[in-house]
């Protein structure tokens, strides 16, 4: 049963809040050309067109806390 | 692994599950174990591995994701990749805390860094967003007829489901995908069979669901039944 389970155990990485900002603002500009507040601004209103090629960053920003910045006007 | 070591992985597997569902303090690590045993017996591409995230503003919550950051998809056996992340969460309960998704996000998609290559999705959010499916499913394809409004492509229609578990989207890739295994069927299947029950008895059935059974509807019992 070890054949495969050599990495399970692996560490827990603790992001800082300006890594975890960083991700979702290179990935918000890349994938939409939108910055990471606009993002957040859009998917709660329902106006992006495809949320679901940005789920991913939604996830993300679950290890934000709910009175974060990034959230301000959602 | 021979077939006769199938009796150990199971009751390791049922370990890590009594583990996650007390929800303790060892859950998370449990929840994530018993996520990459899964995958490594079946699809993921070895030496590959989930690794688990956390922040210090969110004590007590973790996220399950790629490497090196948590948006980089898993490589898997066929040469395509999977964009895993889920989110969890200690729920206080009576009596002592149950371990719940709070988010989850599953992207197979043909290559790494193309984002455009995606095959399918299944999203999964414990609070939605108006007007958005909690558990839904996209298929990035064609349709034969053009139905959907103002030429909307088939990759934007976000087709409500069930809660979808891990165990039946690794058994969609094998049996549908033809994604390899690292073990054989008779090891992988029963294997994602056993962690499947307690997914079934446990999940939330967000609004949006194809059906909404309650713990004692007809449609519940008979997910116990047929596991």
């Amino acid at each position: 049963m070890a054949t495969h389970t050599a990495s399970v155990r692996e560490q827990v990485l603790t992001l800082t809040r300006e890594q975890i900002i960083a991700i979702i603002e290179r990935e918000a500009q890349e994938r939409l050309g939108l910055s990471a507040r606009e993002l957040f601004r859009r998917y709660s209103k329902g106006l992006l067109e495809d949320p679901g090629g940005v789920s991913d960053l939604i996830v993300v920003a679950d290890l934000l806390p709910e009175d974060d910045e990034l959230f301000a006007g959602v | 692994m021979p077939a006769s070591n199938l009796p150990a992985l199971l009751g390791h597997l049922r370990e890590l599950t009594q583990e996650y569902l007390k929800g303790g303090p060892d859950s998370f690590d449990a929840f994530k174990d018993l996520a990459s045993q899964l995958l490594n017996i079946t699809v993921l591409k070895p030496g590959a591995f989930i690794r688990p995230f956390a922040s210090g503003a969110r004590p007590g919550e973790m996220l399950l994701g790629g490497v090196p950051e948590p948006t980089d998809p898993l490589p898997l056996t066929d040469g395509r990749f999977l964009r895993l992340t889920i989110s969890l969460f200690r729920e206080p309960v009576e009596g002592g805390h149950r371990l719940k998704v709070r988010k989850s996000a599953f992207q197979y998609q043909e290559y790494r860094d193309d984002k455009a290559s995606w095959i399918f999705r299944y999203d999964y959010l414990r609070q939605p967003p108006e007007r958005e499916p909690g558990a839904h499913l996209q298929i990035n394809g064609r349709l034969e007829r053009a139905v959907l409004p103002n030429g909307k492509p088939l990759g934007r229609v976000r087709f409500p489901t069930m809660r979808v578990s891990l165990e039946a989207i690794i058994r969609l890739l094998v049996e549908e995908f033809g994604v390899p295994c690292n073990e054989s069927e008779d090891v992988w299947r029963p294997a994602l069979e056993s962690t499947e029950r307690a997914f079934f008895d446990v999940q939330n059935l967000p609004l949006g669901s194809l059906e909404r059974p309650t713990p004692r509807s007809r449609g519940r019992s008979k997910l116990r039944r047929k596991t």
